[in-house]
């Protein structure tokens, strides 16, 4: 395949026109006059069921009450909420159809300097001022692309993946203007498969025609996964030197170089990315976490400090980014401010169970550090019974509260939380990391290391014991091993895909079993619910369908 | 410099010089395309209402449509200036992507109709609908947008936009029927030599049109404008070529 092909012949690109009168528009734009002169635009197009809105929140009521087929949102929109922080909300609540079509409208090109990284992007972008004929022009494209990638979408909706593949492949023998759009898309549904390979050939023959950012992005991606972090760093530095504002590929950056123990260039790597866009929470939280472990509190406290001043008019924050400020400002000495900031999160999250246990444990330890005993007794005996009870107990807490049991003398249930914890994601080297970390700074290295080792000890050599009876021979043996598993580890996400895995395996050669077929889609409803974009929840999902399929079972 | 009127001239100086005026006129740039854009949009208006039977004469249709064409000449010149802002303050990322080269035409073409007021001037496009090209629309835009008016200056009464694939460039050119381009700007057009910043016209559009194509390059091969009198309809031909 050379480039002339690439600037060669396509089916017709013929429009075919929207009836606007059926369609219904909103319209988001903090200037009265603005939105008033954009409604007169969509009217000359023939549309009149046309909603405005004027901030972020307005648009957001309009759009729990009617999912619209067509938005046009200013970038700018004053204080609050902007059009991007509109959009990924309205996306993360499923407030839009698959067929809606979402417009930027922006003065000036320098919106995508923001936003052309964003994972999630609108359908695209209008600079003002632009004629009417234009946005009639570009609304029928739109259209017409929707409906075109609709049926790979659906697929890949029902997770279907497999067949989304063969859809695009058809699509791609007969030449057309969305061939670059549909090899970038395969590629994709690769990586989600885990088929790195694959994915990394197809973007290297993307690379062949041009270089685009998000082709190098996918084969360093494709590299990443398959554990050659050096290569992957080489390729994603590439982006970030050719493409300064490609912000997703300071991320990954920054994780290839954690993944080959380089923490230091890690955080310098991001620190460099959060100067560019100061405002994406996820890459500061990341930055705080870093930067925490390699001891710069100051970086961490900016960072911190950042997450919950963007946060503010989001619903993105939780109280764990309030507890680790917090923790910044105990190690720190800063107990007061420590207090004041678990304060501020009860009353943010109106004392809900989470931001109580997580005050509790936080004053808990602020009063160790000033020195009352007492009170850091009397406060982390109430957050070990908020511990018992709350269900929501994800990220540092666990940790938290061990460090607090072992620096008030309680080692045996320090011990226990930490072996919970490390054995619920005995493969996650992120959390040996924070464990690690937290025993490091209470004077415990060894000790730590110890305890931890131990505990993933133990579920490693159940889940060998598994693989040994299956590569025996017993794969009933081996499936009723791993069930028991997931049973004492109950949210261990390694241990029930290895469970379904050896399951689906049983069945595919001996049989389908009503009991067992109930057990794997359950587990895999369970890991689904916990973390949906799994690649290896991914992969079973497809294979339990084939399995069902193949002993003629529809679901 | 004691007297009060003295001192509140230097002060005054120091807080002018704090500003920093590149990005306060960056900004009041930002600002006057938003104005402009309300200021094109009621102008459509009036246009639209005359079509749907309200009372406006041909005389002041036609004067609307010039309005309207110096309108857009302004938003141009803002264009221009924003961007070669943007690439000066760099690092400057342009947004490529493959797109079919008819959907940039009919775009321009259609921006380009409500300007021809009574005048009687055509405006047609020549693109085989299946070229697809690596691109970045909105400096393409830009550059082409530029063109058109350049055209609709000259012209006596046809424009014509013609696009193909030539010797692994993406040609899009833009011809019209005029006296055709003055010697001077086919030796300098769009060179820094060409901008004269004391004289009436500045060349900063071709300037621009140089440094967007420019900004196309692929495996050794980078973007160019290209001048030349003659072409289809006798006149100016201004060629876009992409790598």
């Amino acid at each position: 395949m050379n480039a002339e092909d690439f600037q060669a012949r396509t089916s017709s690109t013929s429009n075919a026109p929207i009836n606007f009168q059926e369609k219904t528009f909103l319209v988001v734009d903090d200037v009265a006059s603005m939105r008033s002169s954009l409604r007169n635009t969509i009217s000359t197009l023939g549309g009149t069921r046309i909603d405005m809105a004027g901030n972020g929140i307005e648009a957001i009521n309009r759009l729990e009450q009617l999912a619209y087929d067509i938005i046009l949102c200013d970038y700018d929109l004053g204080g609050g909420k902007d059009g991007q922080q509109l959009l990924e909300e309205a996306i993360r609540r499923k407030l839009l159809k698959k067929s809606t079509i979402f417009i930027m409208v922006t003065a000036e090109r320098g919106y995508e300097k923001v936003v052309s990284a964003a994972e999630l992007a609108p359908d695209d972008y209008l600079i003002k001022p632009f004629a009417g004929e234009v946005l009639r022009l570009r609304l029928e494209r739109l259209a017409q692309k929707k409906t075109y990638f609709a049926p790979v979408f659906a697929l890949m909706d029902t997770q279907d993946y497999r067949r989304a593949i063969q859809v695009c492949d058809d699509l791609l023998n007969s030449p057309n203007q969305y061939k670059i759009d549909l090899m970038r898309l395969k590629a994709e549904i690769h990586l989600l498969l885990g088929d790195y390979g694959t994915a990394g050939e197809l973007y290297k023959r993307i690379l062949a025609i041009r270089e685009v950012p998000w082709a190098r992005m996918g084969l360093a991606k494709s590299m990443y996964h398959q554990n050659k972090f050096s290569e992957a760093a080489n390729l994603f530095r590439r982006v970030t030197e050719n493409t300064p504002n490609y912000m997703e590929a300071y991320d990954w950056l920054a994780k290839s170089y954690s993944a080959a123990g380089d923490e230091q260039r890690a955080q310098r790597t991001l620190m460099v990315a959060a100067k560019i866009s100061p405002r994406i929470l996820q890459r500061r939280k990341t930055l705080g976490e870093i930067a925490y472990r390699n001891d710069d509190l100051e970086t961490a406290q900016d960072s911190y400090e950042a997450v919950l001043k963007f946060g503010k008019n989001s619903a993105l924050t939780s109280p764990e980014d309030y507890a680790n400020l917090s923790r910044v400002f105990i190690d720190q000495g800063k107990c007061d401010q420590a207090m004041t900031v678990m304060k501020d999160a009860r009353k943010t999250f109106k004392n809900s169970p989470e931001s109580l246990l997580h005050g509790a444990v936080m004053d808990s330890l602020a009063h160790q550090k000033s020195g009352d005993t007492e009170a850091a007794t009397e406060a982390l005996k109430q957050a070990l019974e908020q511990f018992e009870t709350c269900d929501n107990k994800q990220g540092s807490v666990s940790l938290d509260i061990a460090r607090s049991c072992f620096q008030l003398g309680d080692e045996e249930t320090g011990k226990k939380v930490v072996q919970d914890f490390i054995q619920n994601k005995h493969d996650d080297k992120k959390i040996h990391l924070h464990a690690e970390d937290m025993f490091r700074k209470i004077g415990l290295r060894d000790k730590g290391r110890e305890i931890i080792t131990n505990s993933s000890r133990e579920v490693i050599a159940l889940n060998d014991q598994a693989v040994q009876m299956a590569q025996a021979g017993d794969l009933r043996g081996s499936a009723e091993l791993l069930m028991q598993a997931v049973a004492k580890y109950p949210e261990n996400t390694v241990i029930a895909l290895n469970a379904v895995h050896a399951i689906l395996t049983c069945m595919q050669t001996q049989g389908w079993d009503e009991e067992w077929g109930k057990s794997a889609k359950k587990t895999l409803a369970t890991v689904k619910s916990r973390d949906p974009d799994n690649q290896k929840y991914l992969m079973l999902a497809d294979l339990y369908k084939e399995v069902a399929k193949h002993h003629g079972l529809q679901k | 410099m004691t007297s009060p009127e003295g001192r509140r001239h230097r002060d005054t100086h120091e807080e002018l010089d704090a500003i920093d005026f590149t990005a306060l006129f960056a900004a009041q740039i930002h600002d006057l395309k938003n104005l402009l854009f309300l200021l094109l949009n009621s102008l459509d208006e009036t246009l639209n209402n005359r079509c749907a039977g309200s009372e406006i004469s041909e005389d002041a249709a036609s004067r609307l449509a010039l309005l309207k064409y110096n309108g857009q000449l302004i938003n141009d010149k803002l264009i221009q200036m924003l961007s070669l802002f943007r690439f000066a303050q760099g690092p400057y990322v342009i947004d490529i992507a493959y797109r079919p080269v008819e959907e940039l035409i009919e775009e321009v073409v259609a921006e380009a109709k409500p300007l021809l007021g009574a005048r009687s001037i055509t405006i047609s496009s020549d693109v085989e609908t299946v070229l697809c090209g690596f691109f970045d629309r909105d400096l393409a835009a830009g550059v082409l947008n530029n063109a058109i008016h350049n055209a609709l200056q000259c012209a006596k009464s046809e424009i014509r936009l013609s696009a193909c694939a030539e010797n692994g460039f993406l040609a899009i050119r833009v011809e019209d029927d005029g006296d055709g381009f003055p010697q001077e700007i086919l030796d300098n057009g769009g060179s820094m030599k060409s901008l004269d910043l004391s004289g009436g016209k500045t060349g900063l559009g071709l300037y621009f049109s140089s440094v967007c194509a420019r900004l196309h390059s692929n495996k050794g091969q980078t973007g160019r404008i290209a001048l030349s009198n003659g072409g289809s309809l006798g006149g100016a031909v201004f060629t876009l070529l992409l790598p």
